[in-house]
């Protein structure tokens, strides 16, 4: 005698209600697995966290080419401060030796960048 | 045995799988207890009631859902799906390693011939009506087996099934139409028995 569609079906609905129980020891193996394969929280995440925000130096730094650039700069200005406030000394000084027969006959120094009015001087002849 | 409730019990498997994957242990043991019993009965079914293979393989499918947790791409398939296809693979392997050591398990692409199989017939005679049904579904060939357990033990819908079978939904409602045919036959001559034992 064959058995029923029924019959077999309701075996299988049973068999489904009759689950296999995982024992303690293999639940203490498999999260034991777990825990020996759990990464520590990640780089990416870690660097995602709080901080706090940059100072406008920091972000100035950044934004010129970082520290270095900064030391270029920084020495740059320096200098160019010093260009700008020191008092030049007279030309002579170092031109002098150079310039020694024009300079005694009219009893100056020489003028390396002249003024506007020496071009616009005529020759009245 | 009696575990604690569930503590993230809202949380989706999926969801779950991210929080292990960033260092939550919590996410790792509600994983556990929910999956487990599931993956165990379906790998007990496939290996004929070894408990002790099917506990090897559970504990196996789990392990690779943490070694692959930091790459889980959510949306792309269910936890329960992957781990589920996960265990067929690692059962069709171990059947596959027992014929060819020719043990126990040596019937099962020839289903023609468990009636001819002492074992499985006296197995059959002697145990009660879940033995016999283990018998019988040890008997079917590996693909209607899988198809029959998913279909009418683990109560999966058809399209799930074919995505842990890598096959079709066709594929999958002829398989458990020939599966249960299949198992009808094998079980042919128990039904009294089985009417016993419900009584």
């Amino acid at each position: 005698m064959m058995m029923g569609k029924t019959e077999l079906d309701d075996l299988l609905a049973a068999a489904g209600q009759a689950q296999m129980e995982p024992s303690e020891a293999l639940i203490a193996r498999v999260l034991a697995d777990a825990e020996a394969m759990q990464r520590p929280l990640p780089a990416a995440l870690r660097a995602r966290a709080p901080q706090p925000p940059k100072g406008l130096w920091q972000r100035l730094a950044e934004a010129l080419g970082g520290a270095g650039a900064m030391a270029g700069l920084g020495t740059a200005v320096v200098v160019g401060l010093a260009f700008g406030l020191l008092q030049p000394t007279s030309l002579s000084l170092v031109t002098g030796g150079y310039m020694a027969l024009e300079n005694t006959q009219t009893g100056t120094d020489a003028e390396l960048f002249p003024d506007m009015t020496l071009f616009l001087t005529e020759d009245q002849g | 045995m009696n575990h604690a409730a569930d503590p993230l019990s809202d949380v989706p498997d999926e969801a779950l799988v991210v929080l292990y994957a960033r260092g939550d242990r919590l996410a790792a043991r509600t994983l556990t207890l929910r999956l487990m019993p599931r993956l165990l009965g379906y790998a007990g079914r496939l290996l004929g009631g070894d408990r002790a293979e099917a506990e090897d393989v559970t504990q196996e499918a789990m392990m690779r859902l943490w070694r692959m947790a930091p790459d889980w791409r959510q949306g792309e398939a269910r936890v329960s799906t992957w781990a589920y296809r996960v265990v067929t693979n690692l059962c069709t392997d171990r059947m596959r390693a027992r014929r060819r050591r020719g043990g126990a398990e040596t019937i099962g692409d020839h289903p023609e011939l468990a009636s001819a199989t002492p074992g499985v017939e006296a197995q059959m005679i002697a145990a009660d009506r879940m033995a016999a049904l283990q018998a019988a579904l040890a008997a079917l060939p590996e693909r209607q087996r899988e198809a029959v357990v998913l279909r009418h033990i683990e109560g999966l819908a058809n399209p799930e099934i074919a995505l842990i079978l890598e096959i079709g939904v066709e594929a999958v409602e002829s398989l458990t139409a020939r599966g249960k045919r299949t198992l009808t036959a094998l079980l042919a001559g128990q039904r009294a028995e089985l009417v016993e034992g419900e009584g």
